[in-house]
């Protein structure tokens, strides 16, 4: 038997068995263990006749073996019951399984038995992705294994990885794959393939791949088109790839994505490869790399511990979901497959109190010094763990008349019970508080990105775990306990509120946490103890975001006399600038238009008065001439002048001759497969055409010599520029209603 | 966005919508300042959800008050609580408001807007 400490990369069940695989340092080869696993899974049945009948099914099935009675808590009443214990025996087949005894039991409860059970060894276990380990083993089966770290411990030392990087060409459709160039690049070496004589390639491209064994290999659209492209050519020709260090995975060559609806906006996702034994990940496919690099991916992967590879493919619901079943797993309660807490009952008045947000105020449009902005630190968060808002603990069962109860809503709320799903968040805003302590500590620019990045992802799982609450597919959803939340914030938001007015602020805006104070000679120290008075009255921590030199809080764009929310810009005293709201935020504008809001940005952040941005007006005003200039003397690329749109159909739905679905159209008929929540790029060619086909261009069909629509250009540049330019300098004279270009301006308003 | 309700801010735009007919039959002036109410009630949004009535539409004729009420006492020149010392509100008080406050101080950088003939003018001729 031998004993040995090194990094747990990754584990996932085969057969009746985990497979582990572990690093021990950074050059040797990869260790993989296995060892057998049996999880234990609990159904609840109403009456034994319907037990009986569960346990006939349960004898056919391949995956799950009967065990017997077993009494075990509930999670929604804290109460012990008997539950009925099953035996997982194949852990690869008993999803399908359990799908199938489902569809035959629905009436019985399930518990524990549709976790993915990487996750469930890992909650059982007290192990996490990437966690440092002593293990000892025999030959090749791990005998014990013990983390040497915690999930929530905020120093823990990078794993050692051998990175890749996979590039390719090809071509994929559901019939034919071909490649036409590929390359392996590692540690600065890289391997060129010209795919001439493909077998060749495969065979060469696997001996690259043992000998130089890397542990993960990124890629851009690896899910979408590299990996299905690699592994169907492999298939063709009889060249088993040796992408997964595991031997014999089999997998369904899919290609098609999925798009589905997220928060009233169509989303596309594209499909998985994940490899087995080693990391694939698509910076294409990954929302926390693009947030926060592979560091914060591991972070949140430690979090949640979730699979880094499956943390990096699903939404970060799936994470916050997973961290609550560790909790409530750890607490030694079975999970609840299904959900089985309907809503209460409610009357009409109680619906109109209770299903509302947080408050969003209009701002008091002008322009101002001497503001300052005060931000709740994790709101709703900090609302769960400080209030004990969890589903289990609003309108319990063992608490009649509690002591504290919702405002508005008079929802009870336990006196017994700590919520596992709030306490379950504790460690991720402790160690986010610990990140960003470092960050202003430290001065090494590495550390500070490490930690940022961290830091970043654990704010994302944090977003996400009070909009669960409220999703009705939910393991652990309770509408009650968001509401309740909702109802807390905004009354602790009116607080902030009449406290800051009693200290003399007027309040500019607030939006849900955050408020934005304006008094003449304030100084830092007073804000800072307005701060701590706010804190004692709401029972919630808030701090400065920061002074202002100067902020401007915008109108809408239609009518200049109508606040919006959240459409401001100003410069911080440090010289920062924040803005929300305006075209450079806006993912519907042409860079060309970005980058030079961006440059009068650049030059305003010079300005620490409102007087002193209005002597820079020559200098803006050169600027935004000058850009007006390379626009009309077609100078700006093509490139800049790139439209984004998301297809809310496919293109053969839309029936409109919006720029967006023509482009859509066009692309199409080259033949690329387009379905709902993909991007189409194109340029403004002739916006005033008659043909909407010669309206705009997409981007596959741009040649060198394609001429764009400078007037478009020119109206959606002076828009951006007038947004920061109307409120500091005044609007122009009224005349400009009778100038050729505002009158066109309506023709291609395509918001 | 999975709401049971809608949310005052979809409730203004039903209420509007629902107004059509007067408001077509509204002179064009008319319609202008009818427009201008629903705008007022508009900046109220927050608060006329807070109050969380079973009948909005009081909640919207308060906020039309409310802002009527502050149009008075500018216009008596008794302060409204919203001009604040030391800036500038735009559009708040109105353009004219804006000017003369700007002239006064000798601050109009006015540049008039200029059309593509203009820049082509003056750069391409």
């Amino acid at each position: 038997m031998r004993e040995e400490t090194g990094w747990l990369f990754d584990y996932y069940p085969r057969g009746s068995e985990m497979v582990f695989w572990f690093i021990t340092d950074e050059h040797g080869p990869r260790l993989r263990l296995a060892q057998p696993y049996a999880p234990r899974c609990y159904v609840e049945a109403k009456d034994s006749k319907s037990l009986e009948r569960f346990k006939m099914s349960l004898e056919r099935s391949r995956s799950f073996r009967f065990e017997g009675p077993a009494r075990e808590k509930d999670f929604w009443t804290a109460k012990e019951r008997t539950l009925h214990a099953i035996q997982v025996v194949d852990l690869e087949s008993s999803y399908k399984d359990l799908l199938a005894l489902y569809r035959k039991h629905p009436d019985l409860s399930y518990y524990n038995c549709d976790i993915p059970f990487e996750q469930l060894y890992g909650y059982q276990n007290n192990l996490f992705p990437t966690a440092l380990c002593r293990f000892r083993y025999e030959g090749e089966s791990l005998i014990e294994c013990i983390a040497l770290e915690k999930h929530s411990d905020s120093d823990y030392p990078p794993i050692p990885l051998r990175v890749a990087h996979l590039h390719g060409e090809g071509y994929l459709s559901p019939n034919r794959a071909a490649l036409r160039f590929l390359a392996l690049e590692m540690e600065g070496r890289t391997i060129e393939w010209e795919t001439n004589d493909l077998e060749d390639t495969l065979h060469s491209f696997n001996a690259y791949l043992d000998d130089w064994d890397p542990d993960l290999i990124w890629t851009t659209g690896g899910d979408s088109i590299l990996m299905p492209c690699l592994f169907h050519l492999a298939n063709v020709a009889g060249v088993p790839l040796r992408l997964d260090r595991e031997a014999g995975i089999k997998r369904n060559l899919g290609q098609q994505g999925r798009s589905y609806i997220s928060y009233g906006r169509i989303v596309y996702r594209d499909p998985d490869y994940p490899l087995w034994g080693r990391w694939h990940i698509d910076h294409r496919n990954c929302f926390l790399d693009r947030e926060s690099d592979l560091e914060g991916l591991i972070e949140a992967s430690r979090v949640s511990r979730l699979a880094v590879q499956r943390m990096a493919r699903r939404s970060i619901g799936t994470g916050i979901s997973s961290v609550q079943m560790a909790n409530v797993s750890q607490h030694g309660f079975p999970i609840p497959w299904k959900k089985a807490q309907p809503e209460g009952w409610k009357t009409a008045l109680q619906l109109i109190r209770a299903d509302r947000g947080g408050m969003t105020y209009m701002p008091k449009l002008g322009v101002y010094e001497n503001v300052v902005e005060l931000d709740f630190v994790s709101m709703y968060p900090s609302i769960m763990t400080n209030f004990n808002i969890s589903p289990e603990t609003v309108n319990c069962t063992c608490c009649p008349e509690p002591e504290t109860s919702v405002p508005e809503l008079g929802y009870r709320i336990c006196d017994k019970r700590n919520g596992l799903i709030s306490g379950a968040l504790v460690p991720i805003l402790e160690k986010r508080i610990e990140y960003k302590r470092r960050m202003r500590a430290t001065k090494d620019p590495d550390e500070y990105r490490r930690y940022n990045n961290r830091q970043t992802a654990l704010k994302w799982l944090l977003v996400c775990c009070f909009g669960y609450l409220g999703y009705k597919n939910a393991r652990f959803g309770r509408i009650e306990a968001h509401e309740s939340i909702c109802a807390i914030s905004r009354e602790m938001l009116l607080r902030t509120r009449e406290i800051s007015e009693e200290w003399g602020y007027s309040v500019l805006h607030s939006l849900v946490d955050c408020v934005w104070l304006k008094k003449s000679g304030q100084s830092h120290e007073e804000v800072e103890r307005l701060c701590r008075a706010i804190e004692d009255a709401t029972n919630l921590p808030i701090g400065i975001e920061g002074h202002y030199s100067w902020l401007v809080f915008l109108s809408s764009k239609q009518y200049d006399d109508l606040p919006v929310p959240a459409r401001y810009f100003g410069r911080f005293e440090d010289g920062s600038m924040k803005y929300r709201g305006i075209e450079i935020r806006r993912s519907d504008q042409a860079p060309v238009v970005q980058f030079v809001q961006g440059e009068l940005l650049e030059l305003l952040s010079q300005a620490d008065s409102l007087e002193a941005c209005r002597k820079l007006e020559p200098q803006l005003r050169a600027i935004a001439l000058e850009a007006e200039r390379r626009i009309v003397e077609r100078e700006v690329s093509l490139q800049d002048l790139l439209l984004k749109r998301q297809l809310s159909q496919s293109p053969g739905e839309y029936k409109s001759t919006t720029m967006a679905a023509t482009a859509a159209k066009q692309a199409a008929r080259l033949g690329q497969d387009l379905i709902a929540g993909q991007e189409v790029y194109f340029v403004v060619i002739d916006s005033k055409a008659g043909n909407p086909d010669a309206r705009v261009c997409v981007v596959d069909l741009l040649a060198p010599e394609t001429d764009y629509d400078v007037e478009f250009y020119l109206v959606q540049l002076r828009r951006a520029v007038r947004t920061l330019f109307d409120p500091l300098f005044g609007k122009p004279k009224e005349n400009t209603r009778t100038q050729p270009l505002e009158a066109s301006q309506q023709v291609f308003d395509f918001h | 966005m999975g709401r049971t309700l809608p949310t005052f801010t979809r409730y203004l735009e039903k209420e509007l919508a629902s107004w059509n007919n007067f408001r077509r039959a509204l002179s064009k002036e008319d319609r202008e300042i009818f427009d201008r109410l629903f705008r007022f009630a508009k900046r109220h949004i927050a608060e006329a959800s807070h109050a969380a009535r079973p009948i909005p539409f009081d909640a919207l004729i308060l906020s039309i008050l409310l802002e009527q009420q502050k149009e008075i006492m500018t216009l008596k020149g008794s302060t409204p609580a919203m001009t604040l010392k030391g800036s500038t509100p735009v559009g708040a008080l109105g353009n004219d408001r804006l000017k003369t406050a700007r002239e006064e101080k000798n601050h109009i950088y006015l540049l008039p807007v200029l059309g593509v003939e203009d820049v082509r003018a003056r750069y391409l001729d």
